[in-house]
């Protein structure tokens, strides 16, 4: 049996790279990287100074936006980055909302976990602990004093779905994903299926997240996944001198749809979800499984799942970290479940270029895929000079190419696996 | 059809008062849950050092529960996972001290670069692993061996809601088995997300508690089902950030109910409770409040309304509606029924 079809009809981002998704192509093209030394948060006495994060003043951006997302935004970088991405396509996505019915119409996003930026309140934080109190819910209780149900810190994750439903009338669902690096990915994953089971007819789904924070990148640094700056190592995905990520932050979002609204309202859709994998390793919390047996089937069922053959594939976006942990493992299961024709599809991660945005990773990587569709091009591994693999085709210069089907791979901390299978449509 | 095969949970009844804020002077009753250490389940020390407790008791309860169904490791590694989670700080103070008390040492207009780099060392490493969202999901698929589809949905209470409807839908599209779990850490940094959503000063009391359910698309001899659900719905609303009053609307989910028994949940405080149920005596229908059997139990509200339905239905109850509402008035209906 046909399954329909559900169509991506369009898409928004602000990430390091792009402050919206008509500046990504350029700084793909002229090989830009968002690693640079962090402002936002003080990195001076850290091993690290860079991140990848998004530099400019995003205020104005939301100017006209009520004044407690105003405030809470500028405290919650992901609420901030959200409502960023919205309001920079709020004119454009207007003739789009305006066909949507309330009950037809829900919101999915992958959320990143929660963190007070100590930083903004170190003055306060030492105020109460000379006084005694116990500093963080003193404080939390302090902030979200106000008459409305968003807090500035600390809310229930669903603030992010609520907000994008309340701009797009979304009432059928608003859902939060929390799973990590795959956040977003299985959020646009499950917004599919909830398409396909007639939950709704329009899914607004994607992600936001940033590690842009204190407690996230001491976090992250403790673990050992950025690589510290003395050593003069970068984020070089595949490369065998590689030695951690790029931390970095993203939202965005895309407009799934079904075919029947799609048809329904004349639009031209931009690419389409033809179906996903999605996988437990159920091996350890700290790394993936060595044997790849989960990852593999996840690339496998994605294939599977949306009838396509292996040879079909024009490009993978891989999820490729930088880390030791992923890389050489992500190839060897692309290469097992792809097999022989998996040597010739070109590979690449852009994580060297726009950082690893944890939560909203997913949705940061396939809009900057449809943007590649939309423009013929696949990124080069940007910072590769030694990679780790020669069977693979990992690029090490930009290509024009025409990209029918792609997947995008994404896989988290605790063992998780996801990947999707892209169609373009506008070829 | 999905069925209700099999369910186990954990649940605290020691209640104790937590400050909030010196300051407001707010206190809560927040439920202390007490580990079952000596369980042949018990997680591995290892493993132990970044689990939250709610996490440890979830994995005693998900092996025990394998351990009564016998489902082969090829079946087991198909099963989808769908969880719903709560708060992932277990205790904020506890991970963070060091870096707090170096907040209190510093002089804050000496070295920043001195601070941060006393930051850095305070900062304790495994922080990211302690408060990782996936935690409960991650830790049920190793101890378990469910490898499937999965998603962890959070973290108000209508997140079990949708991740009982992935697993129906997983059901429909053919499946045999789905795995649901929902845990929830009651805490000082729950309450605090919680208490600014509500439209009364909240004076009630928050409980830790988690489950799981096993769904199955067969009700047989082998298996034998405990129940069926019948319904699934929620109200399509966009709820109003903006205006924390309550607007029941239950009734309007319930309008074609032939139910027996209404099990609610959603209150954070007795007096929103009572409301509730003075609600619902306009249906003549008789009712159960979750909250005063438990307390809040955030996403584990509709597992133990489920839960509590099962007892009914044991009895003879031959349909029971549960119903729920999440911290931002976001309505869902559940109908089980014998089988």
């Amino acid at each position: 049996m046909l399954k329909n079809k559900v169509y991506i009809i369009e898409y928004e981002m602000i990430s390091p790279i792009a402050l919206g998704k008509d500046e990504f192509i350029g700084n793909i093209i002229s090989n830009k990287s968002a690693e640079q030394i962090v402002d936002r948060v003080n990195t001076d006495g850290f091993p690290f100074k860079k991140a990848a994060e998004v530099k400019q003043d995003l205020s104005y951006l939301y100017e006209n936006e009520k004044d407690v997302i105003k405030k809470a935004s500028k405290i919650d970088r992901k609420l901030e980055l959200l409502v960023a991405a919205y309001w920079k396509s709020k004119k454009r996505l207007e003739p789009i909302i305006n066909l949507l019915k309330e009950e037809e119409t829900g919101t999915i996003l992958g959320i990143g976990s929660d963190a007070l930026p100590l930083e903004f309140f170190e003055e306060e934080i030492k105020n109460y602990t000379l006084m005694g109190l116990n500093p963080v819910p003193e404080l939390e209780t302090y902030l979200n004093s106000n008459s409305s149900k968003v807090n500035l810190v600390n809310n229930p994750y669903d603030i992010h779905s609520l907000y994008l439903a309340e701009k797009f009338k979304a009432g059928a669902f608003q859902k939060s994903i929390l799973t990590a690096c795959v956040s977003s990915t299985q959020a646009i994953a499950l917004g599919y299926e909830s398409i396909l089971n007639n939950e709704a007819k329009v899914v607004i789904a994607g992600g936001t997240d940033s590690l842009v924070n204190l407690v996230p990148l001491t976090s992250f640094g403790k673990l050992g996944v950025i690589p510290e700056t003395a050593t003069g190592t970068e984020c070089t995905p595949f490369d065998m001198n590689r030695n951690g990520t790029l931390a970095g932050e993203a939202a965005g979002f895309v407009i799934l749809a079904s075919e029947e609204f799609v048809n329904q309202n004349n639009i031209q859709p931009l690419g389409q979800i033809m179906g996903y994998g999605n996988s437990l390793d159920g091996y350890k919390i700290t790394a993936p499984d060595p044997s790849g047996i989960s990852m593999t089937k996840a690339i496998e069922n994605a294939l599977s799942n949306s009838g396509l053959k292996s040879s079909q594939i024009d490009y993978i976006n891989a999820h490729g970290t930088g880390t030791r942990h992923n890389d050489e493992l992500e190839l060897r299961c692309i290469g097992k479940a792809l097999g022989d024709d998996a040597r010739k599809i070109p590979i690449s991660s852009t994580k060297d270029r726009h950082g690893h945005a944890i939560a909203a990773a997913g949705i940061q990587e396939l809009c900057l895929l449809l943007e590649l569709m939309k423009h013929e091009t696949i990124p080069s591994n940007l910072k590769l000079k030694s990679p780790c693999s020669e069977e693979f085709n990992l690029l090490r210069e930009n290509k024009k190419k025409k990209i029918t089907y792609a997947l995008t791979n994404n896989f988290a901390f605790g063992g998780i696996n996801t990947v999707l299978a892209i169609k373009n449509e506008r070829v | 059809m999905t069925y209700i095969l099999d369910h186990n949970s954990f649940i605290c009844g020691n209640f104790e008062d937590e400050k909030i804020s010196e300051l407001n002077n707010i206190s809560v009753k927040i439920g202390k849950l007490s580990l079952d250490r000596d369980s042949d389940f018990f997680p591995s020390r290892s493993d132990q050092k970044v689990m939250r407790d709610d996490v440890k008791m979830s994995i005693v309860t998900a092996q025990e529960l394998l351990n009564k169904n016998n489902f082969s490791q090829k079946i087991l590694s198909n099963i989808p996972l769908f969880v719903s989670n709560g708060s992932f700080f277990g205790n904020f103070e506890k991970h963070l001290s060091r870096v707090l008390k170096v907040f209190k040492d510093a002089s804050l207009d000496g070295s920043r670069i001195e601070i941060y780099k006393k930051i850095y060392r305070a900062s304790p490493p495994l922080l990211a692993i302690e408060t990782l969202t996936n935690s409960n999901m991650s830790f049920i698929a190793q101890y378990t061996g469910l490898k499937g589809n999965n998603a962890t949905f959070g973290n108000t209470s209508i997140s079990t809601y949708y991740a009982l409807k992935q697993g129906l839908n997983e059901i429909k599209n053919g499946g045999n088995y789905c795995w649901v779990s929902s845990s929830n850490g009651a805490n000082i940094y729950s309450h605090i997300m919680n208490r600014s959503t509500s439209e009364v000063e909240l004076t009630g009391f928050e409980n830790t508690g988690g489950g799981h359910i096993i769904l199955s698309r067969e009700n047989n001899s082998d298996k034998k089902a405990m129940c069926r659900i019948s319904k699934m719905t929620n109200s399509k609303k966009v709820p109003n950030l903006y205006d924390k009053t309550i607007k029941r609307t239950w009734i309007e989910l319930l309008k074609s109910s032939k139910s027996e028994l209404i099990i609610f949940s959603g209150a954070i405080d007795h007096g929103v409770n009572d409301k509730d149920e003075q609600y619902l005596k306009a249906l003549n229908i008789p009712t159960i409040s979750i909250f005063e059997k438990y307390g809040y139990l955030g996403v584990s509200n509709l597992i133990f309304g489920i839960i509590e339905g099962l007892k009914h239905i044991k009895n003879g109850i031959k349909s029971i509606d549960v119903i729920d509402r999440d911290v931002y008035g976001r309505e869902s209906l559940i109908t089980i029924e014998l089988c």
